[in-house]
Formats: structure tokens, C-alpha cells, sequence
């Protein structure tokens, strides 16, 4: 069956009984250690020591003169940090929105863009980007609002395309999925080419970035992340049982019409929430939980968390090598992740043994 | 399934190409390398058969190497010409010669007489039907791609890559159309009159030697470095780009914008700017010279581009401007 396809490698003597907290730990422990790196290298060069003063400066109780430039403190706090910490939420919920999405429709090359989310919030902020839509109404970016509603529109026209009174088959929703991506896609691809030439904005948000990341980013998102992403997280199990089909789960009693509906909204929300402040960021919803899966084994109640902390890690040091490696320019991070990405993923399919789905 | 995720992905990246593409040739707004110089020849036309009929025997012949290196001879004024480009359609309005003008393309917005002209090309297409329809005897294009399709049509084409950062070529470029419109003399008046306005407020300038500190955002923190036609403004402004260390339009980074601490920002949306609360100690948002451009008049090379270069002038120095 689909999920005996794989190959298991979990090696050493560990009691595979046993639910692998200390693998967690370390990965979490490495993510940690990326986003410290993160914070303390950046186009403007920082002594570390500033960098702990001015932390420690911050803290209660704690009095330090502040004798560094006052502009450092503002990259520090109001630039990098915030930057780390969006570049971490964005990629975790890809990357376990990814996982979610390749359990849930069993298919190798699922990814949280899948269904529509992609294409409709790429619509959404053209529209903003390359139109006479003001991009700012009231003082309020409403780039975000769009790319939002984009994705949010795209996947929900999917979904009712596709439900019939049985239920939801998956197949045609992937399906209706492409056609409506089509649709967008050709519609956004008409407003850029009957709009003013000058695409750079258009292009690099479709390439995805961090240039604009800022505290109140992440702080808008969480409402959206904590909710779907605990809600992924503890369906690990089921989607273990779903690996074996939707019948075989049916005759276990796992009401799969729920599930489905359930995991699709929690993906959707949470890859539309970042995607709507981070822009397209590309392959990280696709390689990341592979990647685990080959490393780690099949079990989605590992897969998904292990996910989540793989992607964060991932797109904070992508984001790391996009705003230095060309000083002082900025290269969209969606580039860095497939350049950096694909040949550590070939890599792994290669000396891994992977067995397709 | 493994084919339409492919194609998804094929479509993103083919939009992605030809934005990038498109980017790079669209060059009258967005100049991004130093580009060759093209070089307008006016002499040695002697092997080209002189027309003595012609009332413009001391203009015609007249040759003007193109950005291929091809040699374009012209031994009458150009009648009908298809205009693709917007610093051309400035240009050939400025000398007084608009009705020349048969067709341009979408993206024309000077001079206002352009909207009522048929529109024959758009960012990545052209109608050639459209085109020879008109039966132009000359087509002017900035861009390569459909030069060979013209010119297998039967049809004159000028090919000349847009402007690099010398305002010298706008003045040569004045003068170039004026011998193909057969109007010299207006040409010649409206070149130096550019080149006065120019120098007039390089004058004006001498005495300010306080070089203020200036980042322009053409959109998401997008710059112009050097070797652009922007940092000539600048410089000609006694302005301090603060990405004069790199080449072209480049993506900066927020901290390095901070850190270099600009005393001007020209914005696409000042908003963008100043409710960022990450720029909120940077001296241009503290001191409230967040701008934006005056005009669309510094976005093409052409003649207006002197009263654009004023307009600017005007804003950043009312002292000695004066602000009418």
C-alpha cells in the first residue's frame, strides 16, 4: 500500500515504540542556534557585543549606558529580529502546511500552494501592485488584504468546485485546483502586460521576500497560525491511517469528510496568512517535509512538528544568505531557496533510496 | 498530476522569465547597465547617392548607425513613423513635427496627444498587421526583439537601445530627429535650449556645496545606482546617492538604508515610507523631506526631461529656486 512504499531508515537503537522527543530537541535546538546566527549577521555590520548590550539593555531591571549608535538598535530591534521572526513562522507553516497537504491528498508533489492559495494571492497583490488600486488606503497597506483574499478566494472556488453530495474527492479538487490556478495565473499574467512596465515590485514579490518584515507582521499572523497549526499537529495520527486509503480509514471510523474539510481550511488559512507578508516564497512547502520524511521515516506524527522546525530553519538561513551574499543588495529569498534547496534535495533523493508515493 | 503541478510551476516561471526579460529591455524607464553609446553619424555620406531635387539638400543623405551597428540612410524627411518609445515621442513633439507621428504604444503618456493616436504595440506584443497597415516609412523601436520581423515586412526601421546615464545623448538625439523630420533648425533651438536649462542649474548650484544625503525608492526599496540616468540627476543636483556603490537598479537593504542614514528619500509612496516605523530615526522622515516625484517628466529622456530635472531642483532647494 501507499505508505509500505516507503522506505524506513530510522537507524540506531532507539525504541521505535517510543515518540522521538529528542530528535525534536536537537532540530529545535539547531533552528534556535540559525536564528540567533541570523539576528547577530546582516548587511550592516554589528559587533556581537553591541549586540548582547543592546539585548541585555532591553531586559528588566537591567541598566546598561547606551553608548552605541542609536541607528543600531533600530536594525537590531525594528529590522533583523523582526525579520528572523517572520522568516521562521513563514517557514514552518509552509513547510507543515506541505506535509499536511502530502498526507492528506497522498500525492509527492502536493505543496501548501496546491489548490489555488498561490496563484490567487499572486493575483490579489498584482492587482494592487500593477493597477490604479492605491496600494495605500487610509495610511493602511492593503497588499496584504488583497494577497490574503486571493488565496483565501482561489482555494474556496476549488473546494466548491469540487464538492458533490458524497463528499470531497480529492483528485478532482487537485483538478479544480489547476484549472482555477490557470485562471488566475492568465489573469494576472493580462493586468501585467497591459500595465505600466515597470514589474520589478510585481516580480519580487513573486519571488518572495522578508524586505519588509516588521514586529507587527508577525504579531498579525499568529491568531491565524495558532489555531490551524495545532490543528495539523495533532491530526498526525489520523493522517498516518489515511496513508492506507480513504476507505481503509472510513472501516477504522475516521470520519474522513471532516478530516479533509478540517486540514484544508487549516492549510489554507495559515499558508494565506504568511504568504500575504512574505510574498510566493517557492519549493520550501515542497522539499522541507520530503526532506524529513527520507531522513526520519514516515510517521506524520513526527513528519509534521519535525516539519515545521526544518522549515523555519530553513527560510531564516535562506533569508540569512539573501540579504548578504550581495552586499547591500537584497535578492528575492524564493531564488536562494531553490538554489540552495534543490541540490541538497537531490542529494537526498539520490543516496536515500526513495521510493516515490 | 505530476504534469499539471509541472505546468503551474512552468507558467510561474515562464512569467517570471518574461518579466526579468522585459525588465531588462525596457530600458527608458528602467535603465539597469550601462548600455553602449550609440553613436549618430552625420559625415562621410558620400557613398550614398546624393537626392539634388530634394529642398533639404544641405540635410539629406543622412545616416545614423543603429544599436546593431547597422547603417540607416534617409534621403528625404521621414512622413509617417511608427513611434515606439516614449523619449522619441517627447523628442519629435518638442521640435514641432507630432503630426509625423502615425502610430506608438500603449505605454505613451506625453505628450497628451498621444492618447488619440492608434496603439500598435503593448510590454511584450507588437500588431504588426497593425504596422503595416499604416504603411510607415520609418519604425522606431528601443528593443531588438521585433526588429527582424519589421524589417522582413519590407519596412524602415531605426533601432536605438534607450539612453544610458549622459544627458549629452538626449541633445544628440534632439538634433538626430530633426535631421530625419527635415527640421533642423528647430531641432538645433531645442537642443541647446536643453542644454542651457541644464547648465543653468548646474550654475545655480555652484556655490552649494552642502551634499545632502538622497535614497530614491522607484518601489519596494528598489534604487537607482550608478550608471543610471537618476544618478546623473543627482549628481547634477549636488545630491549624495546613497547606493552609488553599486551599478544599476538594485533591491537595498532596509539596514543599510538606516545605517546611511539619507537626508532625502524620493518616493513612489512617500506613505510606504514614512509610516514604516522602521525608517522613523532616519533624518529625511524626522525632517519631514519625504517626497515624491514632482512629475512623470524625469521618468523618460527626452527633452521634458529638463523641466523634470527643474521641477526637483525646485523642491529640494526653495532657497534658491524660489517656489512658484
Amino acid at each position: 500500500m501507499m505508505s509500505l512504499s516507503y522506505q524506513s531508515n530510522t537507524e540506531g537503537n532507539e525504541d521505535k515504540l517510543t515518540y522521538p522527543w529528542r530528535k525534536l530537541g536537537v532540530a529545535f535546538a539547531v533552528m534556535i542556534f540559525i536564528a540567533l546566527l541570523a539576528a547577530g549577521v546582516g548587511a550592516v555590520n554589528i559587533h556581537p557585543l553591541i549586540i548582547l548590550k543592546i539585548l541585555m539593555s532591553k531586559l528588566p531591571f537591567v541598566h546598561i549606558d547606551p553608548n552605541w549608535q542609536h541607528t543600531y538598535e533600530t536594525i537590531l530591534l525594528q529590522i533583523r529580529i523582526p525579520r528572523v521572526s517572520l522568516s521562521c513562522l513563514v517557514g514552518g507553516t509552509l513547510a507543515i502546511s506541505g506535509a499536511t497537504y502530502q498526507g492528506l491528498f497522498r500525492n509527492p508533489l502536493a505543496d501548501p500552494y496546491l489548490i489555488g492559495a498561490a496563484p490567487g494571492a499572486g493575483l490579489g497583490a498584482t492587482i494592487v501592485l500593477a493597477t490604479s488600486v492605491p496600494t495605500f488606503f487610509q495610511g493602511i497597506n492593503i497588499l496584504p488584504l488583497a494577497a490574503f483574499v486571493g488565496a483565501i478566494g482561489a482555494v474556496s472556488i476549488a473546494y466548491f468546485t469540487a464538492r458533490n453530495s458524497d463528499g470531497l474527492p480529492l483528485a478532482t479538487l487537485i483538478l479544480a485546483g489547476v484549472a482555477i490556478a490557470s485562471l488566475t495565473t492568465a489573469l494576472s499574467a493580462f493586468i501585467l502586460i497591459r500595465s505600466d512596465p515597470d514589474v520589478r515590485p510585481v516580480l519580487s514579490w513573486l519571488m518572495g521576500g522578508f524586505i519588509h518584515a516588521q514586529w507587527k507582521h508577525s504579531i498579525m499572523i499568529l491568531p491565524y497560525l495558532i489555531p490551524t497549526v495545532i490543528v495539523m499537529l495533532v491530526h498526525g495520527r489520523l493522517l498516518n491511517v489515511m496513508q492506507l486509503g480513504e476507505d481503509h480509514a472510513r472501516q477504522l471510523g475516521v470520519s474522513v469528510e471532516n478530516i479533509k474539510l478540517l486540514l484544508i481550511i487549516s492549510a489554507t488559512l495559515s499558508t494565506a496568512a504568511v504568504v500575504a507578508f512574505s510574498g510566493l516564497i517557492g519549493f520550501v512547502g515542497l522539499i522541507v517535509p520530503h526532506s524529513v520524511r527520507l531522513v526520519w521515516g514516515v510517521d506524520y506524527r513526527f513528519i509534521l512538528p519535525m516539519s515545521a522546525i526544518s522549515g523555519a530553519a530553513f527560510v531564516t538561513l535562506a533569508d540569512l544568505v539573501a540579504r548578504t551574499i550581495i552586499n547591500p543588495i537584497e535578492l528575492p529569498v524564493g531564488i536562494v531557496t531553490a538554489f540552495c534547496g534543490a541540490p541538497f534535495f537531490v542529494y537526498l533523493l539520490r543516496y536515500r533510496r526513495y521510493v516515490a508515493m | 498530476m505530476d504534469k499539471q503541478n509541472k505546468d503551474k510551476l512552468r507558467i510561474y516561471i515562464m512569467i517570471s522569465i518574461l518579466s526579468f526579460l522585459f525588465m531588462t529591455c525596457s530600458g527608458n524607464l528602467s535603465t539597469n547597465e550601462p548600455r553602449n553609446t550609440n553613436k549618430i553619424l552625420d559625415t562621410d555620406t558620400s557613398n550614398v547617392m546624393p537626392d539634388s531635387s530634394s529642398l533639404y539638400s544641405d540635410i539629406f543623405p543622412y545616416a545614423v548607425m543603429d544599436s546593431r551597428g547597422k547603417i540607416i540612410t534617409f534621403t528625404k524627411p521621414a512622413e509617417k513613423i511608427v513611434v515606439l518609445d516614449n523619449a522619441a515621442l517627447d523628442t519629435i513633439y518638442s521640435i514641432g513635427e507630432w503630426h509625423r507621428v502615425v502610430a506608438t504604444h500603449d505605454f505613451a503618456s506625453y505628450p497628451p496627444q498621444a492618447s488619440e493616436i492608434p496603439k500598435v504595440a503593448d510590454a511584450f506584443n507588437m500588431n504588426l498587421e497593425a504596422i503595416i497597415e499604416l504603411d510607415p516609412d520609418l519604425v522606431f523601436v528601443f528593443y531588438e526583439t521585433f526588429v527582424s520581423d519589421l524589417e522582413d515586412a519590407g519596412l524602415k526601421v531605426l533601432y536605438l537601445e534607450s539612453l544610458g546615464n549622459d544627458l549629452e545623448e538626449t541633445t544628440e538625439l534632439i538634433t538626430m530627429w530633426g535631421r530625419i523630420t527635415g527640421n533642423i533648425d528647430r531641432a538645433e533651438k531645442e537642443s541647446l535650449l536643453f542644454d542651457e536649462r541644464v547648465s543653468t542649474i548646474q550654475g545655480m548650484l555652484s556655490n552649494t556645496d552642502s551634499e545632502l544625503k538622497v535614497f530614491q525608492d522607484v518601489g519596494d526599496l528598489w534604487t537607482p545606482g550608478q550608471n543610471t540616468l537618476m544618478n546623473t540627476v543627482f549628481e547634477l543636483l549636488k545630491l549624495d546617492n546613497i547606493a552609488k556603490d553599486v551599478s544599476g537598479y538594485v533591491q537595498m537593504s532596509p539596514e543599510l538604508i538606516v545605517d546611511r542614514n539619507p537626508d532625502l528619500i524620493i518616493a513612489l509612496n512617500p506613505n510606504s515610507i514614512t509610516t514604516n516605523s522602521i525608517f522613523k530615526d532616519v533624518n529625511a522622515v524626522k525632517n519631514k523631506r519625504v517626497i515624491k516625484m514632482p512629475s512623470d517628466a524625469l521618468s523618460n529622456a527626452g527633452p521634458r526631461f529638463a523641466l523634470g530635472i527643474e521641477e526637483l531642483a525646485k523642491v529640494i532647494y526653495p532657497q534658491i529656486f524660489g517656489n512658484e
